[in-house]
């Protein structure tokens, strides 16, 4: 890990070559990340640029107090959360226009198996507030630690489980909104 | 005897739908929680999604062009709220200027000479 923060370093003395190392080696993470939250290609791809850029520009301003892994994410879900809100303010100032119905996104990557459970997940995240949502995203989706996902949102471990405790009970509650159809169906 | 063996039945029915709808509960119960645990737990052993091939070559030309300079929101609104004062004292100071105006234009002069002339009939004691 400290390896990241030394690339980082030289990151800050304008290395390119150490900042390809650090592209390829979060590159996927960001992306990943990014789109779990606007569940959109392009801006996912807006947002690794922009996440990416702010880390070469940002580089000398990062102390390593914590790890660069954890820098990294923080730096991608406050631009992911800066991109909603910007995207909701536009909707707002279009609110005249009708709006098209977006189909359920479908992660590229998921097994064929869990791709209808996939989809409830992505689902029920879109309509979490941001907190639970960070939570909810980097715990499940990114499969994070508890203890990095508390370091990225900067608050505690109760805090974080508590956070997902609601998420769950708002997840349990959406259900039935979901696929209320479900068992009928089956 | 008769009735309380009715009775009895009907306890030991009662007792039977209590308990095969206490099931049903739990079963759903459980089901739900299991549908919770397989959404949650959907992503794992999934691919990771990778970016365009391009997206490198496109971060670093942002990197090469000049930063943008972002004015701050707060900026903004200052410049707003001075320009609104700069307006306000500006539409104040003309109303003033075309009522002081008025008191000069031809019609004032005339109903001003009026008077005088009014006035200068009314020497009684001359």
């Amino acid at each position: 890990m400290s390896d990241h923060n030394e690339i980082i370093q030289s990151v800050a003395y304008g290395d390119r070559q150490a900042f390809l190392q650090i592209y390829t080696l979060y590159t996927d993470k960001v992306y990943n990340t990014a789109l779990s939250y606007v569940q959109n290609k392009e801006d996912a791809e807006e947002i690794t640029q922009d996440v990416f850029t702010k880390v070469y520009r940002n580089a000398a301003k990062f102390k390593g107090k914590s790890s660069a892994s954890t820098w990294i994410y923080r730096i991608t879900v406050n631009t992911s959360l800066n991109q909603l809100k910007r995207k909701k303010r536009l909707s707002f100032l279009k609110l005249g226009e009708p709006e098209r119905d977006r189909p359920d996104f479908e992660h590229p990557g998921v097994l064929l198996e869990n791709k209808e459970n996939a989809k409830a997940l992505f689902k029920i995240i879109e309509t979490l507030p941001p907190s639970q949502k960070t939570a909810f995203i980097l715990s499940f989706v990114e499969d994070l630690p508890r203890q990095e996902v508390a370091d990225i949102m900067e608050i505690s471990l109760k805090a974080v489980e508590s956070l997902l405790q609601r998420g769950k009970k708002n997840l349990r509650d959406k259900l039935k909104n979901v696929y209320p159809n479900r068992r009928k169906n089956k | 005897m008769y009735i309380l063996t009715e009775g009895k039945i009907n306890n030991r029915c009662l007792y039977q739908i209590e308990q095969s709808s206490i099931k049903a509960l739990v079963t759903m119960k459980e089901e739900k929680d299991k549908r919770i645990e397989d959404i949650l737990s959907s992503m794992q052993g999934s691919q990771r999604a990778q970016p365009d091939l391009e997206l490198f070559a496109k971060i670093e030309q942002r990197i090469d062009a000049p930063e943008a300079k972002i004015i701050p929101m707060r900026q903004w609104s200052y410049a707003v709220a001075a320009a609104i004062v700069l307006l306000i004292l500006n539409t104040v100071a003309l109303r003033q200027f075309t009522q002081s105006d008025y008191s000069n234009t031809p019609e004032m002069v005339v109903t001003q000479n009026d008077s005088r002339s009014l006035i200068s009939n009314y020497r009684i004691y001359e």
